[in-house]
């Protein structure tokens, strides 16, 4: 996928969110607009472009010593549609214990687990999802985004607990606004 | 059962439980996208399932299933067939396939679900089915009997797990059972 491709879709999600249609939040939100900016990347067929665009930063994985772990409350399609084009198992977090478990999926703690998510802004529920995945046993060294918020804390966060972060976009609102206009204009 | 009944059900859970817009995000764009797939075939990325979290009331246990194939302690439930008219029935079904007839019994505590969880399937050893996500319709069932009897091509155990263990569903369903004794 190229650059411009992903940028196109992301603006053509906002173009969405500006006109009420997009998916499961309210219009005129703006910070609310750019957390939730790639929730277009929740729906199957887009979720499986945007993991073109992700495939290609994530290193090589190993199928026997390799794991996606994603937040439920974030993007777990996206997660999901990469666990299955490299053929690694996936950890879904949750945000509460169920049965005692904070994890659902099969965990084995001798897996190197990358964390998987469309959005990272504020970063204290990620953060938070690293530290129980610690507790659980399952090591994640790395996080992986398609938009890093710079407004957010999340790089800062997970940095402190040394999660390496690759992300395919680094913005704030002003950079988004500009891209779309500038898109708006071709 | 027609796709519009399940848009109706997801509404019905966002409208009493608006907290859990985004955490349901994923099932709401499957739905809009290839929700007819979702419930007609195997080869979306989530399958939507049904299920029952059974409440004993007279001790405050839900009941769980150690699953044959999976091996793991589950809730009742599975996947919704064609012939299940709403997701309430399929619920229902499955509790009674995999329990018993303590699932003919049950009252339901809530026309909408107590919950939707989206959770990870791993793929089968043999091959036949690869990972893929459940979307999960979880309904409230109460019973004040405990006589379960295990479908055992399915259910290798059961067990009754204390309400608490469930954290916030837990909690909610402490909600609907004292309206429901009210």
């Amino acid at each position: 996928m190229t650059s411009d491709a992903l940028d196109e879709l992301i603006c053509r999600h906002l173009d969405a969110v500006d006109a009420g249609r997009a998916i499961g939040f309210a219009p005129n939100l703006r910070i609310e607009v750019f957390v939730d900016l790639l929730s277009a990347a929740l729906v199957p067929h887009q979720a499986s472009i945007v993991a073109d665009a992700l495939m290609a930063s994530l290193p090589q994985m190993d199928q026997k010593a390799s794991g996606i772990v994603a937040p439920k409350w974030g993007n777990p399609v996206l997660g999901y549609e990469l666990a299955r084009r490299l053929g690694i198992p996936l950890l879904l977090g949750r945000e509460d214990r169920l049965f005692g478990r904070w994890f659902d999926g099969t965990l084995e703690r001798n897996r190197k687990w990358y964390l998987v998510d469309d959005v990272a802004s504020e970063g204290e529920r990620l953060l938070e999802l690293v530290e129980r995945a610690e507790e659980e046993g399952i090591e994640i060294d790395s996080a992986y985004f398609v938009v890093v918020r710079r407004e957010g804390d999340a790089r800062a966060m997970l940095e402190s607990e040394k999660v390496e972060i690759r992300t395919l976009r680094e913005w704030d609102d002003e950079d988004l606004r500009r891209l779309q206009a500038e898109w708006r204009r071709r | 059962m027609n796709i519009d009944r399940v848009h109706q059900m997801l509404a019905s859970y966002l409208q009493h439980f608006p907290e859990d817009r985004d955490r349901v995000a994923p099932v709401e764009a499957v739905l809009n996208t290839g929700g007819e797939v979702a419930l007609s075939s195997r080869l979306s990325p989530g399958h939507l399932t049904a299920g029952a979290v059974l409440i004993d009331r007279t001790s405050g246990v839900v009941l769980q299933l150690k699953h044959v194939k999976l091996g793991k302690w589950l809730l009742p439930g599975g996947h919704v067939e064609p012939s299940d008219k709403s997701l309430i029935e399929a619920a229902r079904r499955e509790l009674i396939e995999e329990a018993g007839s303590i699932g003919v019994g049950a009252s339901l505590i809530a026309d909408y679900p107590v919950d939707i969880d989206i959770h990870p399937i791993p793929p089968r050893p043999d091959g036949s089915e690869e990972e893929h996500l459940h979307f999960d319709f979880r309904f409230g069932f109460s019973t004040s009997t405990d006589q379960v009897k295990l479908a055992p091509e399915e259910v290798a155990d059961f067990r009754w797990t204390p309400l608490d263990d469930l954290g916030p569903l837990g909690e909610r369903i402490k909600v609907f059972l004292s309206q429901t004794n009210d």
